[in-house]
């Protein structure tokens, strides 16, 4: 028995296969949560690029609760669709793109935070960040578009590699 | 015949969305098949309405996204179409947060820069909106959640040229930004973008429709 085919037959894979209208909000959810995350990382790496200037780095970081909410709605919709049939994702090239994106992306956030977090608030707001925040904005915007892009080319792209 | 209509709807499990799931696609072409006796004894005739749907479906531009076998076409429609929809209603999003109180240290004014990006996001939603809805046309046309959600997003937007024109172009008037009534608009903002978000993911799930196709 494979990993997916455990997953299956857990009872939990079943009760989630028998509630119809589960896999329509979820999606809805996700499309929602998507919209938080991009919004608001979005927001703060423009920042962090040099855009929005007049902005404080620490202000648009306070819209970061929001940001969090709408990953953890992802993960909790991302994980019911996975969990109802992960044989779709599995076998799915752009399923672990995606996934290797939010590593990409989570770990750039974490550097962020440990090693940069610091200097924020010696930043003015009307100041150009330097260097290594363009850097950081620039990969974290990148990587959540490439998570959005993988994701919604999942069923068109790489299917069948197993 | 309309009694007819609700009875299929209903036994498909449309109306309730509960007894079966099937695509999309596979509902339309059961839904077909059972209409077509109807269509048999009313007439043969498509409407006026039909036969612009049909021009625009079998049009080239929209037979290659339909039916393109590079990733370019109908994939690349819908991701892009997603794009847009993360970058004009994540900013817009952030707009709304801050007028309702959220980040407050997070001065009002430069939050005008975003308007730039919503534009050209809505611009890219419009195109590849309208290119999806021609790759098929007759179906799409007729599905009524395409016009609920059409709906929302023009009171969203309308919402959003109030938002911009009471919080962003009154200098004269700072007080306007933090009133209760600016609070008032980014809430009905919110709300109007997930219902817009809601009816266009349920298109390919609720298939209420006028009908005839």
């Amino acid at each position: 028995m494979t990993f997916t085919q455990w997953i299956e037959a857990t009872t939990l894979s079943e009760t989630l296969r028998s509630i119809r209208w589960l896999w329509q909000w979820a999606e809805t959810f996700h499309f929602i949560g998507l919209t938080l995350l991009i919004g608001f990382v979005g927001f703060l790496d423009l920042r962090l690029m040099g855009f929005m200037q007049g902005v404080p780095i620490s202000a648009a970081k306070k819209f970061m609760p929001w940001a969090i909410f709408g990953f953890a709605l992802n993960v909790v919709t991302g994980l019911s669709f996975f969990l109802t049939f992960p044989a779709r994702y599995t076998d799915n090239g752009a399923f672990f793109a995606k996934m290797l994106f939010i590593v990409i992306a989570g770990l750039n956030a974490l550097f962020f935070e440990t090693r940069l977090g610091a200097r924020v608030l010696a930043i003015g707001p009307n100041d150009d960040p330097p260097m290594s925040f363009k850097i950081v904005g620039t990969l974290s915007i990148v990587s959540w578009l490439a998570v959005l892009y993988f994701g919604r080319m999942l069923p068109y792209l790489w299917q069948g590699i197993l | 015949m309309a009694f007819v209509t609700k009875n299929v709807a209903l036994e498909f499990g449309c109306a309730r969305g509960v007894k079966v799931v099937r695509t999309f696609k596979e509902t339309l072409v059961r839904y077909k098949l059972r209409q077509l006796p109807l269509h048999l004894d009313v007439s043969m005739e498509e409407t006026q309405f039909m036969k612009v749907m049909t021009w625009l479906q079998d049009s080239s531009i929209a037979i290659w996204v339909a039916e393109s076998e590079t990733i370019w076409a109908y994939p690349t429609m819908l991701t892009l179409h997603t794009f847009g929809l993360a970058i004009l209603v994540g900013s817009n999003a952030v707009i709304d947060f801050r007028l309702l109180g959220f980040s407050r240290e997070t001065p009002i004014p430069p939050l005008k820069k975003l308007f730039g990006p919503m534009w050209v996001a809505l611009a890219i939603n419009a195109i590849t909106g309208v290119l999806l809805f021609m790759s098929g046309a007759r179906v799409k046309g007729l599905v009524i959640m395409l016009y609920v959600k059409l709906v929302f997003v023009a009171l969203a937007l309308l919402v959003l040229l109030r938002i911009r024109r009471i919080v962003f172009e009154s200098e004269t008037r700072p007080e306007a930004v933090t009133s209760p009534h600016a609070s008032w608009l980014a809430a009905l903002s919110l709300c109007l973008w997930a219902a817009a978000t809601l009816s266009g993911r349920m298109m390919a799930y609720w298939d209420w429709s006028f009908g005839e196709y």
